[in-house]
């Protein structure tokens, strides 16, 4: 069993796993990890099943003292333990101060060995704030909160750590959506930039526009990756806790691949979008 | 052109397109025509035809998203030429009555005004409907209903509230809805429901099926703060 207690936590930090599936007809949202593969390392570094609850955390890190003797992963972010850096996983004991620094990219992934103690909804434990579902309480993180997790777990090495780009541009691949006829030009001719609106709902683009026989639809199904495109013609790419319908035309779908990658690009950073088939 | 991209086929006496909204979401859509009636209909002959293959299902005005790891060749297939028949569809003759407090109805005077009807004629009438869930979204649980009286329309708020209490009855133009969630929202708030239409606690979280109609029986606000299911 480990314990972690929660001394000091950024604005955004939330328990995920890889979401719920099967009440979208209830209007309920898919949520999970941003960055799925890479939830997925800071698992696999503790010996986790790959779907076991993880903490995501944005913008800030976070401080911890151990309660007891836990194994800890910290994926997209860096770790330090009583002040020493440390690698990807570690197992601390009690007492020890951890340290995991702010994500590099946008989202950061901590990880305990067994699986961390968080209120089920709807088969998730999932974070979903709007409607208090799963994490603490249906809450973010804050001071004082203590993490249990209901295993041991062991440090694993072997770990393939998904790649994530710092460049100035990435480009991601789509397929094509229901509207894709309305548009006037291909996605691909322009590139977007990401915009610090964007939030788990979703990613809005900004910069250029895409000329588009605009019009606007019965609300219908949207899913995470669904690229709709409002009249000023910025699409806006739909995230995990995106709703479950919506009017504006959907000109495509970034494939689920591509997902984590476009998640973790910062604002400012530029996207382009290329059709592939599927 | 893949094969994946846009079929037409007749299921249900109507004639849909498919299209692929995901990876693994096949969306149909019909006409705009097509009474919501045929939607629920057709919803519900979609479950039946995919079974334990179904993830999941969003019907909206014109199209219903079939959520499955079977390729949209396979969903077509099960699909193409299926009818209904009057056994099979679900009976929802039932009309869920559910208490409304109008005192907690902030935008009542707007709606009253903009009808240029006064508010005990604002709640007579809408008291005098028969609403009937459309489809579910926004928010998990928010009903999208019809049957609202068209003397009741009443425009959207220029500024959207950042918290409508949860069980709000809204109106927006010509639609109505409640609120199943404490949330933002630019809706007419007419009045407001104790009872819970949306359960996280239960597997069947809404209380009102999609199809399913309700009415309205109006209570005093004291009976709306001690109100118990």
């Amino acid at each position: 069993m480990g314990r972690l207690s929660v001394i000091k936590t950024g604005p955004i930090a939330t328990v995920q796993d890889f979401g719920r599936f099967g009440y979208r007809r209830y209007g309920i949202p898919q949520s999970g990890a941003m960055d799925r593969q890479m939830m997925i390392a800071a698992n696999q570094f503790v010996g986790n099943p790959e779907n076991f609850p993880v903490i995501e955390f944005a913008l800030m890190g976070i401080e911890l003292e151990a309660l007891e003797e836990t194994v800890i992963s910290v994926v997209g972010a860096s770790l330090k333990v009583n002040g020493q850096v440390k690698g990807k996983c570690e197992k601390v004991s009690v007492g020890d101060k951890v340290s995991v620094s702010s994500p590099m990219f946008v989202y950061g992934y901590l990880g305990m060995g067994g699986s961390i103690q968080a209120k089920e909804d709807f088969g998730s434990v999932s974070t979903y704030e709007r409607a208090g579902f799963g994490g603490m309480d249906g809450r973010r993180l804050q001071t004082g909160d203590v993490l249990v997790s209901n295993g041991e777990g062991e440090i694993s090495v072997q770990v393939d750590i998904p790649t994530r780009e710092n460049a100035e541009l990435v480009t991601i691949r789509i397929m094509k959506g229901p509207e894709w006829n309305l548009l006037k030009e291909l996605p691909s001719f322009e590139s977007f930039q990401v915009d610090g609106s964007s939030d788990r709902m979703g990613i809005r683009l900004t910069g250029a526009r895409l000329a588009c026989d605009y019009q606007e639809i019965a609300s219908s199904a949207v899913i995470p990756g669904t690229i709709q495109l409002p009249a000023d013609g910025q699409p806006i790419i739909l995230m995990n806790d995106c709703q479950t319908t919506g009017g504006y035309p959907r000109i495509g779908k970034v494939f689920v691949e591509d997902l984590g990658r476009l998640a973790q690009m910062k604002p400012g950073k530029k996207v382009r979008m290329v059709r592939v088939e599927n | 052109m893949s094969t994946k991209e846009s079929k037409s086929l007749l299921f249900n006496s109507i004639s849909w397109r498919a299209s692929l909204l995901g990876e693994e979401v096949a969306l149909l859509e019909c006409g705009k025509g097509t009474p919501i009636e045929k939607i629920h209909e057709s919803t519900y002959l979609v479950e039946q035809a995919i079974g334990g293959d179904l993830i999941d299902l969003v019907p909206a005005y014109h199209s219903i998203a079939v959520f499955s790891k079977l390729d949209m060749g396979e969903i077509i297939k099960r699909l193409d030429g299926l009818k209904g028949s009057a056994k099979q569809i679900r009976d929802n003759d039932d009309v869920i009555e559910l208490p409304i407090c109008y005192e907690e109805g902030l935008d009542l005077s707007r709606v009253a005004e903009q009808s240029g009807m006064n508010e005990d004629q604002v709640i007579e009438r809408h008291l005098e409907g028969t609403y009937r869930s459309l489809f579910i979204g926004f928010t998990p649980g928010f009903i999208y209903a019809d049957g609202l009286h068209e003397s009741l329309a009443c425009p959207r708020l220029e500024q959207p509230r950042t918290r409508i209490p949860s069980g709000s009855v809204g109106i927006a133009g010509e639609q109505t809805g409640i609120y199943s969630l404490a949330s933002p929202g630019g809706w007419n708030i007419i009045g407001r429901t104790p009872t819970k239409i949306f359960d996280p606690t239960k597997d069947q979280p809404m209380l009102i099926d999609v199809g399913t109609r309700y009415r309205f029986y109006r209570i005093t606000k004291k009976a709306f703060e001690s109100w118990e299911d």
